[in-house]
């Protein structure tokens, strides 16, 4: 029975020496670089893992996606008509931004000096307090720590987090519904609005510090503002990858700020691939350096 | 009238230590909780079979064996997994282990009804010592947050995932055997 006591004893202990070592030491500490080195280890069995389950999840979400349809689809046809017409009026000035672009010699790259790199999600946090993923992308493919990462490579995609670590073959993705994020943001169409999202429940965002005079629309595109939450340039995040949508805002008689509810356009708890930008421009690698 | 029979569960075969399969069960779980669990969610919970791991093996083979499975299986996790914390997942495996292994004497270590229970209370011990460990952190939550999105639904999958674990863990390890370490040594 002593012996017993003194094992579990021991071990308790350890723990404690453990995790208060580990929040003791900076983010390259030598407990932070055996976990990273545990993450790597197991990256070939969460990536065969992940792909044995992929056929069973995407049954799955066939299945719930039949019986979200029918109510989706009366709601998609009235937005879909708005948005022709919208397409329509914003058709003719399209031609006139590109010959504009031409005459000053702007060069895109998905956005602002950014090359996307596209990567799996092949390990999750186990736990809903880290909204967090592990990547099969890493240094050796040009990611680097405070790379933006958005669904998918093309112009125009969702933002959906930051890479907070990175070694050799991954990388950890921390997604915007974690709660240690905070992302300067402003609403199109709202005059220059600018605030700092955070995450609330459920996987929805809250825009804080907007002044009650700025007009923020149901349905505005919230976008990066491209400042830090401590309104210090520049942020990690360039300037204009889409976040979201505007669901609601609100504010009482006495308040100065409105408080401005954000629904992602990016279900993170689903993804299942995504683009780490990797920096080319000096802005952008300035930006990742923080 | 005549007298209703009722049949004694039939005993659970000996199968010795085991401590290879326990070693064999804790890695496959913790695969299965970093790689398959996450996408299983209910409101914000996610299944802990790790706890319901931890607890079959403790009530089948007392809480040393607990204890020891629960710190390895939290470490690993930790280890594998995106989570901010080293440590914290092991402690809180490890209570629960060494705290359910005490029931490994009791009769009803054969049955499945008090494991179940110790699974599901395992799992709220879990998530509460989690969460608690989070606010200390600074993480903005109320305690209806964490009870109704959280803890609940993890409790609820894990409960639906537990009798799966418990039932394969009573395959490979057979009946409960409380395991001290003079028992280990040569």
């Amino acid at each position: 029975m002593m012996i017993r006591r003194g094992v579990i004893g021991s071990l308790v202990a350890l723990c404690l020496v453990v995790f208060t070592a580990y929040f003791r030491e900076s983010g390259g500490g030598p407990l932070h670089g055996v976990q990273q080195m545990g993450g790597t280890a197991a990256m070939p069995l969460q990536s065969i893992a992940t792909r044995a389950v992929q056929p069973f999840r995407d049954g799955w979400d066939w299945m719930t996606g039949l019986f979200d349809a029918r109510g989706q689809n009366e709601d998609l046809k009235s937005e879909n008509a708005g948005l022709k017409a919208r397409a329509l009026a914003l058709s003719d000035q399209s031609a006139e931004i590109i010959r504009l672009k031409a005459l000053l010699r702007i060069k895109e790259v998905v956005p602002g000096g950014y090359t996307p790199v596209d990567a799996s999600v092949i390990g999750r946090s186990p736990t809903n307090w880290y909204a967090r993923a592990t990547l099969d992308a890493g240094t050796s493919d040009g990611v680097v720590v405070n790379s933006p990462v958005v669904a998918g490579a093309a112009p125009g995609s969702g933002l959906v987090g930051l890479i907070t670590e990175a070694s050799a073959l991954s990388s950890t993705v921390t997604f915007i519904t974690d709660s240690s994020m905070r992302i300067g943001a402003t609403a199109d169409g709202s005059g220059g609005a600018l605030g700092v999202l955070r995450p609330t429940v459920g996987g929805q965002l809250m825009m804080d510090g907007v002044p009650r005079e700025f007009r923020v629309a149901e349905g505005s595109v919230v976008r990066t503002a491209g400042f830090s939450a401590g309104l210090a340039l520049p942020s990690v995040f360039p300037r204009g990858i889409a976040i979201g949508q505007v669901a609601g805002a609100g504010s009482r008689s006495v308040d100065t700020f409105q408080t401005i509810q954000v629904t992602p356009y990016i279900d993170v708890r689903t993804l299942s691939s995504v683009a780490v930008l990797k920096p080319q421009s000096a802005m952008a690698k300035r930006r990742a350096a923080g | 009238m005549p007298a209703v029979r009722v049949r004694a569960p039939r005993p659970l075969p000996e199968r010795g230590v085991g401590l290879g399969r326990v070693a064999m069960m804790a890695v496959v779980v913790v695969i299965l909780q970093i790689s398959v669990m996450p996408y299983i969610t209910l409101a914000d919970g996610i299944p802990d079979v790790v706890v319901a791991l931890v607890v079959s093996v403790a009530v089948l083979r007392g809480p040393l064996v607990g204890a020891v499975t629960g710190f390895g299986c939290g470490f690993l996790v930790e280890l594998t997994s995106p989570v901010g914390t080293l440590g914290v997942m092991a402690l809180l495996y490890l209570a629960v282990g060494a705290w359910s292994g005490r029931f490994v004497d009791r009769p009803e270590a054969s049955t499945i009804v008090l494991p179940l229970g110790l699974i599901a209370g395992g799992a709220v011990c879990v998530q509460v010592g989690y969460a608690i460990f989070q606010l200390l952190l600074g993480t903005d939550a109320t305690a209806s947050v964490i009870a109704l999105r959280i803890v609940v639904p993890t409790v609820v999958l894990t409960a639906l995932l537990a009798p799966v674990v418990l039932l394969v863990a009573r395959r490979l390890l057979g009946a409960p055997m409380r395991v001290e370490p003079g028992m280990l040594g040569p």
